[in-house]
């Protein structure tokens, strides 16, 4: 099974950390980014030294850059954020039957697991890998974090599109893909919220195998940036949203335990090694 | 070398549904090595039938009568003499390549079943539960689907009994066909697979090795999907598991409690046809409102079912120890 990635570069948070958790497991990582340096809504990316992080862990000269033009502002941002990822997904697709589509903010815990999985998904019908992402909100103290749970405190799985897909994969919307989907949940029923109670969960793995998803691990600067940013941006961008984000990083712990008070919004508080961060 | 094929038929007071599976085999590509007939009928039409028209087919007699596919497919298997042995039920029909679409998996020697498609005449089948084809689940259920086309040849955990096949010798290592699926049978097709994948064999799903399943009236009384089939899927799935797995198996207790949950359909069921109007807005009778009840009556059967499962779970696995069946 040949398996290739491809990563949109733009945002250094953990993308050294990311990358490196399956760079041994991949033949080719296809490296796309806007020429001009800017983001889906105009605002200017640090691409230059995202790139400097990659080319230093690229020992085996795996990476591929696939330039483009992106930031095309008369679109939707979501748009954007499609068209650039069906068009990394084209340039990774080719000689490979799987292309890995993690975002750089998204760290694999246990990669054996993830490729055991995803040879598993390959013997079946499905076309794309639906690989349970735990969904990071906040950091609250050194290796202290708030984390997206069920409204009962229990892991929950998030799942912002198969985290791998059969090569020339048309994308729907972002990572999502009208495909069959195998899909690996954090227990034997669907854990995650926002989808229908009866999806068929195939594999069961341990929250310590799943995908760690730093998506709003952010000092208060970036994150107000990565709400510009975001292909979400008009829904991130209202003011409501990083209030609740800075209020809650405040008070974790009144945060988690009104969790049965509130309909939807569910946290909580998990320890996280950040010893591999700080090594990579 | 060529693998030769038994290709057994289990049958049950259908005849003129017999008659159209052996013409269809007749006009196979590659005749099979030999063609069993297994005959648990009450009467002898099958048994008229086969000496008139098909002398050259040996034709069984299963004694136990309904209730007893199982039993019947033994049968055939203990008298089969191919390399592999496949089973089709009366009312599947073989498409002319079916066999030698079959037997093109086992040029692996890891695989030690293989399972056709059955096509059911229903639109869009073809591409329902791709994802789910033949899948052992976590929660402990089990997913059909055999009649979606993935389009190549993919692993499964189990097989579809109207159209499966399975080494001999795969089969003769794991002490053979187990009895004791009573009822409507269910699951007794899955114990086979699942035993054979515990061994450590491969299943695989050819799509392109297909039957055209009509899908025939139950002649042993009862009808499709009623509250009986209803019953004996939750039973014999609890008997399934207990016998392939034991009882400490996590597969146990999550199908329980995936029973328990899946219960919740028919309460929400019961009262969305308890209020006052229909889907389309028009008002709905009052004798249908008050009728509504009656769902539930489905729920008790799956319960009940499933309760049933245990104590007959446990006498199986005595009666698999005492004969030495894994």
């Amino acid at each position: 099974m040949r398996v290739s990635a491809y990563i949109l570069v733009g945002d250094p948070n953990h993308l050294r950390e990311s990358v490196a958790s399956y760079y041994d497991h991949v033949d080719r990582i296809v490296l796309s980014y806007d020429e001009t340096r800017t983001s889906w809504t105009g605002t200017p990316l640090p691409v230059d030294e995202c790139l400097a992080t990659i080319r230093e862990l690229d020992r085996d000269g795996k990476c591929v850059d696939v330039p483009g033009r992106f930031a095309r502002l008369d679109e939707n941002p979501l748009d954007n954020d499609t068209f650039q990822r069906q068009n990394a997904l084209d340039a990774a697709s080719d000689g490979a039957d799987w292309v890995i589509q993690l975002d750089t903010d998204e760290v694999m815990l246990d990669p054996a697991q993830f490729f055991a999985s995803l040879r598993r998904a390959d013997t079946t019908g499905t076309s794309g890998m639906h690989y349970p992402a735990r969904w990071l909100y906040s950091r609250v103290a050194p290796g202290r974090y708030l984390e997206g749970s069920t409204r009962f405190w229990r892991p929950a799985a998030s799942y912002p599109g198969p985290l791998a897909v059969r090569a020339g994969t048309r994308l729907r919307q972002a990572r999502q893909a009208d495909v069959p989907l195998y899909r690996v949940d954090l227990r034997p029923w669907n854990t995650d919220p926002f989808h229908p109670k009866k999806t068929v969960v195939h594999e069961v793995i341990r929250p310590e195998s799943a995908v760690l998803h730093y998506s709003w691990v952010r000092d208060h600067d970036t994150i107000r940036r990565k709400f510009g940013w975001s292909g979400h941006t008009h829904d991130y961008s209202r003011p409501v949203v990083y209030r609740r984000w800075a209020s809650r990083q405040r008070h974790p712990v009144r945060t988690v335990l009104l969790n049965p008070l509130r309909r939807r919004d569910w946290y909580r508080l998990v320890d996280v090694d950040e010893s591999k961060a700080d090594a990579s | 070398m060529t693998l030769s094929v038994s290709v057994i038929v289990i049958t049950y007071a259908r005849p003129q549904f017999v008659r159209t599976c052996l013409e269809h085999l007749g006009r196979l590509d590659s005749a099979p090595h030999e063609i069993i007939v297994v005959d648990a009928s009450p009467d002898d039409r099958t048994k008229k039938l086969m000496a008139d028209e098909f002398p050259h087919v040996t034709l069984l007699r299963n004694d136990l009568g309904p209730g007893t596919m199982p039993e019947s497919r033994q049968i055939g298997f203990a008298a089969a003499t191919g390399d592999i042995v496949a089973f089709i039920d009366d009312d599947a029909y073989v498409d002319p390549d079916w066999l030698d679409e079959l037997r093109k998996p086992y040029a692996d020697p890891a695989v030690v079943g293989v399972g056709g498609r059955a096509s059911n005449g229903i639109e869009g089948e073809e591409t329902k539960g791709l994802g789910e084809i033949g899948r052992l689940l976590p929660d402990g259920r089990l997913t059909g689907n055999f009649g979606a086309n993935p389009g190549r040849v993919i692993e499964v955990d189990h097989l579809l009994g109207a159209n499966m096949s399975f080494r001999r010798s795969a089969l003769e290592a794991i002490g053979g066909i187990r009895g004791n699926y009573p009822g409507t049978c269910l699951c007794e097709e899955s114990d086979i697979s699942l035993r054979l994948k515990r061994a450590g064999g491969t299943l695989v799903f050819q799509p392109a090795a297909l039957v055209r399943h009509v899908a025939a009236p139950y002649t042993s009384g009862g009808k499709r999907f009623d509250r009986r089939y209803l019953y004996y899927a939750r039973r014999n799935h609890i008997v399934l598991l207990a016998r392939v797995y034991g009882w400490r198996h996590p597969l146990v207790r999550r199908y329980v409690w995936s029973t328990i949950r899946a219960q919740s359909d028919y309460v929400w069921e019961m009262l969305v046809r308890f209020g006052p109007r229909m889907a389309d807005g028009s008002r709905r009778p009052l004798v249908r409102r008050i009728t509504s009840p009656v769902i539930l009556t489905r729920a008790v059967a799956e319960l009940t079912g499933l309760v049933a499962g245990f104590p007959a779970g446990w006498i199986a696995r005595r009666r698999d120890r005492a004969m030495g069946v894994s």
